[in-house]
């Protein structure tokens, strides 16, 4: 095979036309969602238009779809230049970007179903400043895009000769995702079971379950016409008829199906993952319809975080995920883009030494202090006795709602008690843990050196009682160890700043 | 640069480290208080004015209210603004700064009182600004950027503008100086990397 020449300008391929034109018009549709179905406004109007109309204004949203998605190809071109690759994209105002290859913490590859008759990939880069993925390539040849990770990773890594010298090249990396190989660069390999798991127990059952009540609820009076069109109220009806039980056996069915589809999806998005260690990166590689490969620099991982839901927490099934520098402000999808590995049981936690070293799962946390449960505690009674103390004298008939609303404050006040027995903190060897949860887990891991700014917080009733909050800002966000002894707050300040300045890292 | 070479593994006796508690911080400048009474206050102030001027002006709508017994208009406004300016006269005696060797130390806050320390190796850049009544109170605000998302941002009020000068050249001696350390450790690490390729 020819040896590609990076250093010419290269375009998208032919076929990317297609993909572009149909992922511009999804993207259409995704942002304009609301505008057919929130209201129903959409369905009105489309009610009120002949078909002649709305084909004739369908063809010509086509044809401007056409013509746009043809000029952003032909004006889409992209080269390495030195250290850095250069990208000239526009269709009215023409983008010139490069970016240095020393700044490129993700390198990523994904396969949707559609592309892979024509050996294409999208190519994606990312880079700890942008709020988004810096630069897709959506749509070139298999082989364009693995000579451009393989030269973004000679020379932005440094340390590639590692991964050649355990007989596990990048390409084999991918290529060999369903092979059972003993090498020792396979870090997590999760079973198809776990993935189903994975599923189950991440919060994603509850966006779906989100996502279909709005669904329902928006389309609710067509839904109802069709369900009456299709004859389906008569099962309706009779479900009604039957009661308590139907009820209880519809409502389980559809839990099922919510539990169910969750897993699948997961399934179907995880499916294969294997994870690799490549020496100066990871490589992780899933997915069934979208076949998907990340490389994440390893010097680029600032920090990782240990996810357990509530779910989770029945079976001990875990998640992680590798953190890095953003410039967002709130972490909006934890698991979307980000680096997460599925299926991790207890005795999975070695992984965490092996992504960063020095770094080992604690066995206990250090409490914070009880007078975060007091505070809470204190605070909401009185104001809910006062109030519950107005509304018994006030409200005499109303009484029984009164001593209800006294049972739910017990709720609250048990919530808060798990609340505080979930906070836990720990530095050993210039890591620190940080954990927190109400039902589920979160387990925050980071190196005190990779800390940008660091701040002691204390309110009135902290100065009181000797206690103090930290707050640590890391390239991957913020984090906050609230109620602790004033003298471990200074010491964890002191600390973090003391890592900070003495490290040999980088900026990020 | 390799992971191995960030990471260390000594035992570091908590207390030999260099504790900010026992920084002696430079209070801000005496202009930050008018300046802080007059952006804070101002505004209440004026509400209240236009609450105590509006019923005194010809329209019918006005004595209507008056009559509804709407007279304790212009006191919220008022109050809001006395509470504004007991807060700026706590919050001008607290707000402190400090330069240290490696470290910006802030501290700020009434009711929430924060110490912020920043190290100057993690600095990305500074900005220097000042409005026209900053101007004219010879008052500057230092902005100090560290990655972590724009909240992380650090902005340091009620400097006089020499001292703001000199804190900001400062802060980008200290930056550059960091970078060159930055550079040097690189150019070192791709050097081993060259001599184990």
């Amino acid at each position: 095979m020819r040896p590609i020449d990076l250093n010419t300008w290269q375009r998208l391929a032919p076929m990317a036309l297609l993909f572009l034109i149909i992922n511009g018009g999804a993207k259409f549709v995704r942002e304009n969602l609301y505008a057919f179905a929130g209201a129903g406004a959409g369905f009105a109007f489309l009610d009120r238009l002949g078909m002649r109309e709305f084909l004739l204004g369908g063809l010509i949203a086509l044809l401007v779809a056409v013509l746009i998605a043809a000029i952003y190809h032909r004006r889409f071109r992209f080269r390495i230049e030195g250290d850095a690759i250069r990208l000239r994209r526009g269709i009215i105002e023409n983008k010139d970007l490069r970016i240095r290859f020393a700044r490129i913490q993700n390198v990523g590859l994904s396969q949707p179903i559609y592309f892979r008759p024509f050996g294409l990939v999208r190519f994606t880069l990312e880079t700890p400043g942008a709020e988004s993925t810096e630069v897709a390539l959506p749509g070139i040849s298999r082989e364009l895009a693995l000579a451009l990770r393989d030269h973004i990773a000679r020379a932005g890594g440094g340390a590639i000769a590692e991964a050649s010298d355990e007989d596990v090249t990048a390409e084999e990396a991918v290529e060999d995702v369903g092979r059972e190989t003993g090498d020792t660069a396979v870090l997590h390999r999760p079973g198809s079971l776990r993935l189903f798991t994975h599923g189950l127990v991440s919060n994603q059952v509850w966006l779906i379950a989100g996502v279909g009540a709005w669904l329902i609820g928006t389309l609710r009076e067509r839904f109802e016409q069709w369900i009456d069109s299709i004859g389906v109220s008569l099962v309706a009806q009779r479900l009604i008829e039957l009661g308590w039980v139907a009820a209880l056996a519809g409502v389980l069915s559809l839990v099922l199906l919510l539990f169910g589809l969750s897993g699948v999806l997961s399934l179907i998005r995880f499916h294969g993952f294997v994870l690799r260690d490549l020496g100066d990166r990871f490589l992780a590689v899933g997915g069934l319809l979208d076949k998907r490969e990340q490389n994440i620099r390893r010097e680029k991982l600032t920090g990782l975080t240990l996810y357990q839901t509530a779910l989770g927490r029945l079976i001990g099934q875990w998640y992680l995920v590798g953190k890095q520098a953003t410039s967002k402000e709130v972490e909006v999808d934890r698991s979307g883009q980000n680096f997460l590995i599925p299926g991790l049981r207890k005795d999975n936690f070695d992984i965490v030494a092996r992504l960063m070293e020095g770094f080992s799962v604690p066995d206990e946390m250090r409490p914070i202090s009880r007078r975060f449960r007091t505070l809470f505690w204190s605070r909401i009674s009185a104001v809910a006795l006062v109030l519950a103390g107005l509304a018994f004298w006030q409200l005499p008939d109303q009484r029984l709602a009164v001593a209800g609303a006294l049972g739910l404050l017990l709720l609250v006040l048990w919530l808060i008690h798990r609340s505080w027995r979930c906070w836990g903190w720990q530095v050993a060897d210039g890591v620190c843990w940080i954990q927190q949860g109400l039902f589920g887990l979160r387990r925050d891991a980071f190196e005190l050196s990779q800390v940008q700014q660091a701040s002691v917080v204390r309110t009135p009733y902290f100065r009181r009682h000797g206690l103090a909050s930290v707050r640590l800002v890391l390239p991957q966000g913020q984090v906050t160890v609230p109620f602790i002894a004033l003298d471990d707050a200074v010491d964890l300040a002191n600390r973090a700043i003391h890592a900070a300045e003495t490290s040999l890292a980088h900026r990020v | 640069m390799e992971q191995g070479e960030i990471f260390s593994n000594e035992k570091v006796d908590a207390s030999t480290l260099p504790d900010f508690q026992r920084v002696e911080l430079t209070p801000v400048a005496d202009a930050y208080l008018p300046w802080a009474l007059i952006t804070q206050t101002l505004f209440w102030l004026l509400l209240a004015a236009v609450a105590v001027v509006l019923p005194l002006l010809p329209f019918e709508i006005f004595d209507v209210m008056v009559a509804m017994g709407f007279w304790w208009l212009p006191l919220p406004p008022l109050g809001v603004a006395v509470i504004a300016a007991v807060h700026a006269r706590l919050d001008a005696r607290y707000r402190a700064w400090a330069l240290r060797e490696h470290d910006l130390i802030y501290r700020y806050g009434v009711v929430w009182r924060k110490t912020v320390i920043v190290p100057f190796a993690r600095i990305q850049h500074v900005e220097a600004v000042h409005g026209p009544l900053e101007r004219y109170l010879d008052l500057m605000r230092v902005k100090c950027f560290t990655a972590g998302g724009m909240t992380a941002d650090l902005t340091v009020k009620g400097l006089d503008r020499a001292s703001a000068r000199r804190v900001r050249q400062y802060l980008l001696e200290q930056i550059a100086a960091s970078a060159d350390g930055d550079e040097q450790t690189d150019e070192q690490a791709q050097e081993s990397a060259r001599e184990a390729d």
